[in-house]
């Protein structure tokens, strides 16, 4: 497992854990990145654009650090 | 249900087109861009179906029911029946976004749960087709229990079908969803329900679970119970809730949501197909448009093109009113016979008027642009791209929205600082946002520019007036983000949050709607400053013209060459508006301007400019008009530079003083409006007080210094 930050722009991942605070993660879990989910990097330059299902999420670095994937 | 007149909520995630859909409904025209966060406040119309009126609700786009912003506690509120005592909608129309379905149907299972009667509508058919995205609407109606239509918005046709299902709705709750919590969360739910919400909240029943289940996923008890008195014992049946959930071997916090991913996959799965995925074109622009060097420097060019546009294209334009302007002048003063009625109309309200209705191309120009920003989706990647410099200001990315919005008006921008979750960054981006130069300042600006800055070319392309004006852009900007950075050190409350937002995909923007836009706000410039000056003139035009006095004959029999005739006229005439009411109080309040290079005539400009800024351009029209000779086609450019001292002959206006009252106006708290949002907004005097303390404060001091720093190195 990869913390988001590390991958680079046309990966495939897979989210593992949401490692953030509470309130931040069930932010990201509403917006559609829930654990087990299937994603997508679109850009990845310290902050990350991150593909999951239809919705295309942007995120600060310090979130993407918290945030564990593995590549598939 | 016949004949009954229904309050019909519109709720769904942020973008998914609520307002579009209020607008067909209501023949309203609430403003629809292409990025979350547009609505964010309430808005109601009314559709007349058959003879019986209803009442439409937009609410504020929200994720879940899980609110921790104010416009998604607005929306919670309204669900539940606990906005401003009104009741529970009577029917909520759970607009969803075809393109993304599996999301949006976790909010439309959350507001399933509340028992309201619904009717879901799969809103951008159109864009799920052309991505190949098949929605099997009839699958989905017979998993949920409820009418499912796929619409486009901007279909007449599909909005048709949308009153006919309101009409033939049979108003009765949804059956309850076939989603379960598994057994420990269903017994935390039952838990908190018995032993706080029943007890110690007023809520309605049908709140219960949903609040339940948020106090679960929530780990602090939040904000809301702060204040209450039995606080600990919240805590307490929370903890154990938890706990409980913990023992089971599941994560409180994710517990509810993996359960109803679960169910929603299972209405969706086969039921909804999408072709796997191939790069697409938005795909293509983000890699450069999020880029870490690219993106920014996009924002900054984007934003440079802008101002350089508004100043530069508009010329003609306002060249043609100003024509207009002169001749109307000229027609009035020669048809209507010579008097008061003469004097006031042309002296007072036309040349109000003209002074301030000039602007109204860059005005529209600026809406113009702004508009095309909101409706392509750049927007959430300007946040987006932001997100680090704004952090370390002390800021967050969302406050980029507000305060693009802020070089339109303040207002609505201090309005959109409601996305922000963390008070403080959001009570510091309110603070600041002022500063940016907003459409009002924009006559000042123009107007100081193209008299004092001379028209020529840096490195032979760009233009000096066009670099100063961007200059002001920026000084506010600059001014903005030192503000911020020093409130930062004195108010933090460490509750600022991670950035993270949903990037709209690309659209191209509806011309229609930029153009109504435009037009729209050019017209409420026009009759907003109108009304404001049509009244200041009259008033103002009476106090510069009376009391009439004799003008003492050295300075009325001047010798008459050809100049020194022209210099007299003007000495005549000012020696007379000099001793009007209006120069007299000038004059009084002179002493504590001139240090800033003003004098008397810009004082009772500055005056008037605190009822609305761009009202200083048609004060001065004013003051200028009543000092002149008849018919003269002079512009109020040419009576600035003109103006002279009549003791010392000395220009009033220099270069070096016309800065001065330019940056005066770029950090001058001077709108009423703004400051009666950031009472409403704040809930509180301290904050509007504060702002125009510091703002004006600020603006005294660096006039001052730039002024008398510039006369010390000699300009
Ligand atoms: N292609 C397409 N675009 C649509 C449709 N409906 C709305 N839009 C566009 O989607 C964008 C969002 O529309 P809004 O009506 O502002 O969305 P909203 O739900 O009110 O958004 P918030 O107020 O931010 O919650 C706008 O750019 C609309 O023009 C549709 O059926 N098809
Ligand atoms: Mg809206």
């Amino acid at each position: 497992m990869y913390p988001l930050n590390t991958t680079n722009a046309g990966e495939k991942v897979f989210i593992k854990c949401l490692g953030c605070n509470c309130q931040d993660a069930c932010r990201l879990r509403e917006m559609g990145c829930v654990e087990g989910i299937k994603g997508k990097i679109i850009s990845n330059n310290s902050n990350v654009v991150l593909q999951v299902g239809d919705t295309r999420l942007a995120i600060s670095k310090k979130l993407a650090r918290s945030i564990l994937v593995s590549l598939n | 249900m016949k004949n009954q007149s229904l309050t019909i909520a519109l709720v769904g995630n942020p973008n998914t087109g609520k307002s579009t859909i209020f607008n067909a409904l209501t023949g309203l025209k609430q403003k629809v861009g292409n990025y979350p966060g547009v609505t964010v406040e309430r808005k109601t119309g009314f559709l007349n179906l058959n003879g019986v009126q209803h009442k439409i609700i937009d609410l504020p786009g929200t994720y879940s029911l899980n609110h921790k912003k104010i416009d998604e506690r607005i929306a919670y509120q309204t669900l539940i029946g606990e906005y401003q005592h009104e009741q529970t909608p009577d029917l909520a129309v759970l607009v969803l976004d075809a393109t993304n379905l599996d999301r949006n149907l976790y909010l439309a299972t959350q507001v399933m749960d509340l028992e309201i009667p619904v009717i879901v509508l799969l809103n951008m058919s159109d864009l799920a087709e052309e991505r190949g995205i098949k929605n099997d609407a009839d699958k989905i109606q017979k998993q949920l229990g409820v009418p499912v239509l796929p619409i486009i918005a901007k279909n007449k046709k599909d909005i048709e079908q949308v009153k006919q299902a309101i009409a033939k709705h049979d108003l009765k709750p949804p059956a309850p969803l076939r989603w379960k919590p598994e057994e420990s969360l269903s017994n935390a739910i039952n838990e908190i329900t018995e032993n706080w919400l029943k007890p110690h909240t007023n809520l309605p029943n049908r709140a219960y679970p949903i609040e339940a289940l948020r106090l679960i996923s929530d780990n602090q008890v939040p904000d809301d119970f702060h204040n209450h008195p039995r606080k600990e014992v919240a805590q307490e049946i929370i903890a154990n809730a938890q706990a409980e959930i913990e023992r089971a071997g599941k994560n409180p916090a994710a517990a509810e949501v993996m359960a109803r991913y679960d169910f929603i996959e299972s209405c969706t799965k086969n039921g909804s197909t999408r072709q796997d995925e191939a790069e697409t074109t938005s795909d293509k622009i983000d890699a450069v448009v999020t880029h870490k060097v690219f993106g920014p420097i996009l924002f900054v060019a984007i934003l440079l093109l802008m101002f350089q546009a508004i100043f530069s294209w508009a010329e003609p334009f306002m060249n043609l009113i100003d024509l207009f302007f002169v001749h109307a002048g000229n027609t009035v003063a020669e048809t209507l016979p010579p008097g008061i009625l003469n004097d006031l109309l042309v002296e007072g309200v036309i040349a109000g008027l003209a002074g301030v209705i000039i602007f109204l191309p860059q005005i529209m120009f600026l809406f113009f642009f702004i508009s095309i920003l909101e409706g392509t989706g750049y927007m959430a990647r300007a946040a987006f791209v932001m997100d680090g410099f704004m952090t370390r200001i002390g800021l967050h990315g969302r406050s980029v929205v507000p305060l693009i919005s802020g070089f339109a008006c303040a207002v609505p921008g201090i309005m959109a600082t409601r996305t922000i979750e963390s008070w403080s960054d959001r009570l510091i981006t309110i603070m600041v946002l002022p500063f940016m130069a907003c459409s009002a300042r924009l006559p000042v600006y123009a107007l100081m520019i193209s008299a004092f800055v001379p028209n020529e070319n840096v490195l032979g392309f760009i233009s000096l007036q066009g670099l100063t004006f961007f200059g002001l852009y920026i000084f506010g900007i600059v001014m903005a983000i030192a503000a911020a950075w020093v409130m930062k050190l004195f108010y933090s409350d460490g509750s600022s949050t991670p950035f993270m937002m949903e990037l709209p995909s690309y659209k191209m923007p509806k011309w229609s709607a930029v153009f109504y836009n435009m037009f729209e706000r050019g017209w409420i410039f026009v009759k907003e400053a109108g009304k404001i000056i049509m009244a200041i003139s009259v008033v103002l035009w009476f106090l510069a013209s009376y009391p009439k006095v004799d003008v003492p004959p050295e300075i009325a029999n001047n010798p008459a060459t050809t100049e020194a005739s022209f210099n007299a006229q003007q000495s005549a005439s000012s020696y007379k508006l000099k001793h009007s009411y209006a120069g007299q109080f000038g004059r009084f309040i002179e002493p504590a301007i001139e240090p800033l290079g003003f004098d008397w005539k810009i004082g009772i400009g500055l005056l008037t400019s605190f009822a609305a800024r761009e009202v200083m351009v048609g004060t001065l029209n004013t003051i200028y008009s009543v000092g002149e000779e008849k018919g003269s086609v002079v512009t109020l450019q040419e009576k600035l530079i003109k103006d002279k001292d009549p003791e010392t002959g000395e220009p009033i206006f220099t270069t070096l003083s016309a800065i001065s009252l330019m940056i005066f106006f770029a950090l001058a708290m001077q709108c009423m409006s703004t400051l009666a949002i950031v009472r409403r907004e704040t809930n509180s005097w301290k904050w509007p007080i504060v702002m125009f303390t510091y703002m004006t404060t600020l603006a005294y001091i660096c006039s001052l210094v730039v002024y008398q720093g510039g006369l010390a190195l000699g300009y």
